[in-house]
């Protein structure tokens, strides 16, 4: 647990939650502690080669603390906590990550609906390692420009 | 156009981790939109490993976290006297606070049980038992005490 959190008691564990709204997030929280002035701090558990944290990792955050703060309405951190655990390892080292503010949130929010009815030309991938494992290396023009 | 409908449908909802592709690479995003979740052997292999890593994390997290929960072994052998709260407090207030002492209280927590149910076809055992926890009782007590922390309520 981070030592931020020692004084906080687990509040929600393994949860799921939905926002309402255009459109509707929904969000498994791994926990989420409550501290003595009864705000809420994410934690998500990673299982990765690195430790290492990613923009991913803060955006899922991020979609947790929305979906959470608008089916509950309790006030949620504006950081959360990634616990990384890597592959082999037992020892799990926490990394401290500042979320998304609400218009960032809608931002990619809305983006992802414009890639989806093909409004907007999607980006490249965060790195061009990531084509080397990608399922759709075949499909992607990207991903085979890579791959040669 | 049943597929389009469809389409449009899913759209308006979206999970945490289909968001966070996002900040993995958007074609992949469009790519999982039209043809499903495909995945690689080794990312299966992720998946489950993440999955049984997640299983544990909740499972610690419950037991680190649970308020004020049973003391199986000590509350067969003493009830719910103060030998009890003695234990409980030291393990709310001494072992909860560490990695070590965590492991510790799941170990417990997974043996226990199968412990009590064995104690309970050997009565004779409990007496056995009273005198073997009265040291760690003392030791619990001296150290609780040494600490500063909060006696048994």
């Amino acid at each position: 647990m981070p030592q931020d959190l020692r004084a906080s008691r687990l509040a929600y564990a393994e949860q799921l939650f939905r926002s309402t709204g255009p459109v509707a997030v929904s969000a498994n929280v791994d926990r989420a502690y409550r501290d003595q002035a009864g705000v809420l701090t994410l934690v998500e558990l990673k299982t990765r080669n690195a430790d290492k944290v990613y923009l991913s990792d803060v955006i899922e955050l991020s979609a947790q603390r929305h979906a959470l703060h608008s089916q509950t309405g309790e006030q949620v951190s504006e950081h959360g906590y990634v616990v990384v655990q890597r592959v082999g390892a037992t020892r799990k080292r926490v990394h401290r990550v500042k979320l998304l503010g609400d218009e960032q949130f809608s931002l990619i929010v809305t983006r992802r609906e414009r890639l989806l009815i093909q409004a907007e030309i999607p980006g490249p991938p965060r790195s061009a390692a990531l084509c080397e494992h990608c399922a759709y290396r075949s499909e992607c023009k990207w991903g085979a420009r890579r791959s040669r | 156009m049943k597929a389009a409908a469809k389409r449009r449908r899913r759209s308006t909802s979206v999970s945490a981790s289909e968001l966070a592709q996002m900040g993995v690479c958007e074609r992949l995003v469009v790519f999982e939109h039209r043809y499903g979740t495909r995945g690689l052997p080794q990312q299966q292999a992720a998946i489950e490993r993440s999955r049984r890593a997640h299983e544990r994390f909740y499972r610690r997290g419950r037991i680190a976290s649970a308020p004020l929960g049973r003391c199986f072994i000590a509350t067969m052998v003493f009830g719910e006297g103060p030998e009890t709260q003695t234990l409980r407090a030291f393990r709310d207030q001494v072992l909860r606070r560490g990695p070590t002492g965590r492991r510790l209280i799941v170990t417990y927590y997974r043996i226990a049980p199968g412990v009590c149910r064995m104690l309970v076809r050997q009565p004779w055992t409990h007496s056995v038992l009273r005198i073997a926890l009265r040291p760690v009782i003392w030791l619990a007590l001296r150290w609780l005490s040494a600490t500063g922390a909060r006696r048994a309520p």
